[in-house]
C-alpha cells in the first residue's frame, strides 16, 4: 500500500476540502521520527461523508487532527475555500476554525470536568460573540434539545452524564458554531454498542439538518460502511484504496482492503474469509518498509513490491482508486 | 444551524438516565476539627488588640519562669513577660508571614508554571531553569542573603523572602498539573472552537490546576510557619515584637529549658497543632476535589 499520487483528487466544483500529499512526522527523540502520515491525497465534496478506516496506528486520527491543525504538518496542503490550512498561522487560522469542528474519541476526556455543560456547549459562541450564530441561552437550549439532552441538566457537570450523553454534549458544542465540516475522530468507539447506534443516528440527523460535510474516522468497518458515501482505507500512513463506499465494499481491489473486509465477523458475501489472514503486526512507522508498505504482510508480493511504491490508479471510469502492484481480480472470491 | 431549524424529534429516552448528584463525599470530622482550630487561631490573632491581654512586651509581670497558673495561663518567661499574651501576638506575625509568603509564591510561581506547562518549548526551558536555580540555592542561604541585605527586617521583608522560596515549588506543581491537563482532549476542543491561549489558560486549565495548588498552599503556610522559626534561630526573623520562632528560641536556652520548659513548650505546641491542622486540611481538600472523571 503505499499509494501516492493525485489520481483520487476530483476536479469537481463541489469539492470543499482537498488534502494534497499530506505528511506528518513526530520526533520521538534521538533523531528518530515516526512517519505517521506519508503523503496522502484525497478530497471531500460538500455534503459528503468520507470514511477513513484502518487499523490502530495507521495515521487516520493524525490525518484528522492535521486538517484542523492540532498537529504540526510537515509537508503538503489542505485546501479549504481558498485557504491552505497547512500554511495558516495565528489569527487567520483562528478565523477559519469555526468552519471546521471536531468530535473527539473520548467523550469524557473531551469535556472539562470543572465546567457546567451549558458553559462547555456555549464556549464557541462565547469566544466568537454573534459572529457565528446567536449567543443566547435560548440557543444553548435549542442545541441541547437538538442532541437530545434535556436543557434542565445544563448546570450539571460532565461526570454526571454517561459516555453517550457526553458525546452528545460534544456534538452540541461542535454544532454551536454552525460549522461546514465536522471531523468525527472515532466518535463511537468508546461507547457501548447500544449507545453507538443512537449517536450514529444523531450524527446522521445533524448532517441532514445542518448540511454538514463529515469526515468519519473509525476502525470499525461496519460502522464506516453505514455512514459513509466514500471511503479511504489507510495503512501505515498511506492510502491503499479510495472509492465509493458500496463499490469499495463490493469490489475491493487491494489485498489489505480485502483482508479488512474479511475480518468483519459476518464476512461480506463477496469476500473469502481466508483473505482475512494477515500475519504479523503493523511494522514500525519509525522505519517503514521500502516499496509497498504492506509488503511485510501481503500474500501476493513479488520483487517489485519491495522496490517500487505503487501509484494510485483508477478502476475504469468508476469512483474507485487503489494503489497495488497486484490488485485482486474482481472475479476472485465471487 | 439555521434559526428556523425545527425542533427535532429527539429520543429523550437517554435523558432520564442522567445520574442524580453523585454520592455526597464527606470531608470527615478531622477536617472540621482542623478548620475549627485554624479559625480559632486566626480569629484570636485578629482580635488580639481588643482582647484583655497583658502587654506582651511588659517586663516583670510575673516572676522569672513563673509556672502557668491563675496569673498567667501559659506562665511567664525569663523576663517575667506573659507567655499567653506573647503566643497570641506572635501568631499574628507567624500567620501573616506564612500567608503573605504563600500568596506571593502562588501569584508569581503559579502563572509562570502554567505558562511553562502550556507553551512548552523555550518558555518552558527558561522558566524551568529559573525554578531549578531557585531550588538549588540552599533555602536558608538564599533567605540569609535577602534578609541581610536590607536595613530593617520588617514583617514584609521576611514574608517576601520566604515568598521567594515558595515560588519554585508552587511553580513546578503548576507546571506539572498544566502539562497533564493540556494533553486532555477538552483543551484541544477549546482550541478547535477558536479559543485563544489566554482563554484556554484561564477558563480550561486554571480551574483544574487551582485545586492542587490550593491544597499545596495550605501545606505551604505550614512549611513557612516552620521556616520563620528557622530564621528566628539565626536571629533573622522579624525584628519587632514576638514571633513563635523567636519565643521558641528564647525558651530553648539550657537554663530556660531546665527552669521554665513552659516558655518553649507553649509556642511549640501551638505551632505544632497549627501546622498539623494546615497539613491535614490541605490533604483533605485535595482529596475532596479530586474530580471524578467518569460517570461509572
Amino acid at each position: 500500500m503505499a499509494g501516492t499520487g493525485h489520481a483520487p483528487l476530483r476536479d469537481d466544483p463541489n469539492v470543499l476540502l482537498a488534502v494534497r500529499d499530506l505528511e506528518v512526522e513526530f520526533p520521538v527523540g534521538r533523531g528518530a521520527v515516526v512517519h505517521a502520515v506519508s503523503g496522502i491525497s484525497f478530497d471531500v465534496a460538500e455534503g459528503e461523508t468520507l470514511g477513513i478506516v484502518g487499523e490502530s496506528g495507521c495515521g487516520k486520527s493524525t490525518v484528522a487532527k492535521s486538517i484542523i491543525r492540532l498537529n504540526e504538518i510537515k509537508a503538503g496542503s489542505v485546501d479549504y475555500q481558498g485557504h491552505d490550512l497547512a500554511k495558516l498561522e495565528g489569527e487567520p487560522l483562528r478565523k477559519v476554525r469555526p468552519d471546521l469542528q471536531m468530535i473527539f474519541q473520548d467523550p469524557i476526556s473531551s469535556l472539562n470536568p470543572r465546567r457546567k455543560i451549558r458553559d462547555v456547549i456555549s464556549e464557541g459562541l462565547a469566544v466568537w460573540g454573534d459572529e457565528h450564530g446567536t449567543w443566547s441561552q435560548d440557543r444553548i437550549e435549542e442545541l441541547m434539545l437538538a442532541v437530545g439532552i434535556d436543557p434542565k441538566f445544563g448546570d450539571r457537570r460532565p461526570h454526571q452524564f454517561s459516555g453517550g450523553q457526553c458525546q452528545r454534549i460534544g456534538i452540541a458544542r461542535a454544532l454551536a458554531l454552525d460549522p461546514k465540516v465536522m471531523i468525527c475522530d472515532e466518535p463511537v468507539s468508546a461507547l457501548d454498542v447500544s449507545v453507538q447506534a443512537q449517536v450514529l443516528n444523531l450524527l446522521e440527523d445533524m448532517k441532514q439538518r445542518y448540511g454538514l460535510t463529515l469526515l468519519f474516522i473509525s476502525h470499525d468497518l461496519s460502522v464506516v460502511k453505514n455512514v459513509s458515501d466514500r471511503i479511504i482505507v489507510m495503512y501505515l500512513g498511506k492510502a491503499c484504496e479510495i472509492g465509493d463506499a458500496d463499490e469499495l465494499y463490493e469490489n475491493p481491489r487491494h489485498p489489505y482492503t480485502r483482508a479488512l473486509l474479511a475480518s468483519i465477523p459476518e464476512p461480506a458475501p463477496t469476500v473469502d474469509p481466508s483473505d482475512g489472514d494477515i500475519d504479523g503486526e503493523l511494522p514500525s512507522p519509525i522505519n517503514p518498509p521500502k516499496g509497498c508498505r504492506f509488503n511485510t504482510r501481503c500474500q501476493h508480493t513479488t520483487d517489485i513490491c519491495f522496490t517500487d511504491e505503487p501509484k494510485m490508479q483508477r478502476v475504469g471510469e468508476l469512483d474507485h482508486y487503489f494503489a497495488c502492484h497486484h490488485p485482486v481480480e474482481i472475479s476472485v472470491g465471487l | 444551524m439555521t434559526a428556523d431549524a425545527q425542533i427535532p424529534e429527539i429520543d429523550l429516552v437517554a435523558l432520564e438516565e442522567a445520574p442524580d448528584d453523585a454520592v455526597k463525599k464527606s470531608l470527615g470530622i478531622g477536617f472540621w476539627i482542623s478548620v475549627a482550630w485554624l479559625v480559632l487561631i486566626v480569629v484570636i490573632s485578629l482580635l488580639a488588640p481588643v482582647l484583655p491581654l497583658a502587654d506582651p512586651e511588659k517586663i516583670g509581670l510575673g516572676s522569672k519562669f513563673q509556672s502557668p497558673g491563675g496569673e498567667g495561663w501559659f506562665g511567664f518567661d525569663s523576663n517575667g513577660r506573659d507567655v499567653f499574651s506573647r503566643v497570641i501576638w506572635g501568631s499574628r506575625v507567624s500567620l501573616t508571614v506564612g500567608f503573605i509568603a504563600v500568596v506571593a509564591g502562588l501569584l508569581i510561581g503559579g502563572p509562570l508554571g502554567m505558562m511553562a506547562g502550556y507553551f512548552r518549548g523555550w518558555v518552558d526551558r527558561v522558566v524551568s531553569f529559573a525554578f531549578l536555580i531557585l531550588l538549588s540555592f540552599p533555602a536558608l542561604i538564599l533567605a540569609l542573603l535577602i534578609v541581610n541585605s536590607v536595613e530593617t527586617r520588617s514583617l514584609r521583608v521576611v514574608a517576601l523572602t520566604l515568598g521567594v522560596l515558595a515560588i519554585a515549588p508552587v511553580g513546578r506543581l503548576a507546571r506539572a498539573n498544566t502539562i497533564v491537563f493540556a494533553e486532555r482532549e477538552f483543551v484541544q476542543a477549546a482550541r478547535v472552537v477558536g479559543a485563544k491561549n489566554t482563554r484556554i489558560l484561564t477558563r480550561e486549565l486554571l480551574p483544574n490546576v487551582l485545586i492542587p495548588m490550593g491544597a499545596l498552599a495550605l501545606l505551604g503556610v505550614a512549611i513557612l510557619i516552620v521556616a520563620e522559626g528557622g530564621l528566628a534561630f539565626l536571629g533573622l526573623s522579624v525584628e519587632e515584637g514576638a514571633t513563635w520562632g523567636k519565643m521558641i528560641l528564647e525558651g530553648s536556652s539550657p537554663g530556660a529549658l531546665k527552669d521554665g520548659p513552659h516558655v518553649a513548650m507553649f509556642p511549640i505546641g501551638i505551632m505544632f497543632l497549627t501546622v498539623l491542622a494546615l497539613n491535614y486540611a490541605g490533604d483533605k481538600v485535595r482529596e475532596f476535589f479530586d474530580v471524578r472523571e467518569t460517570a461509572f
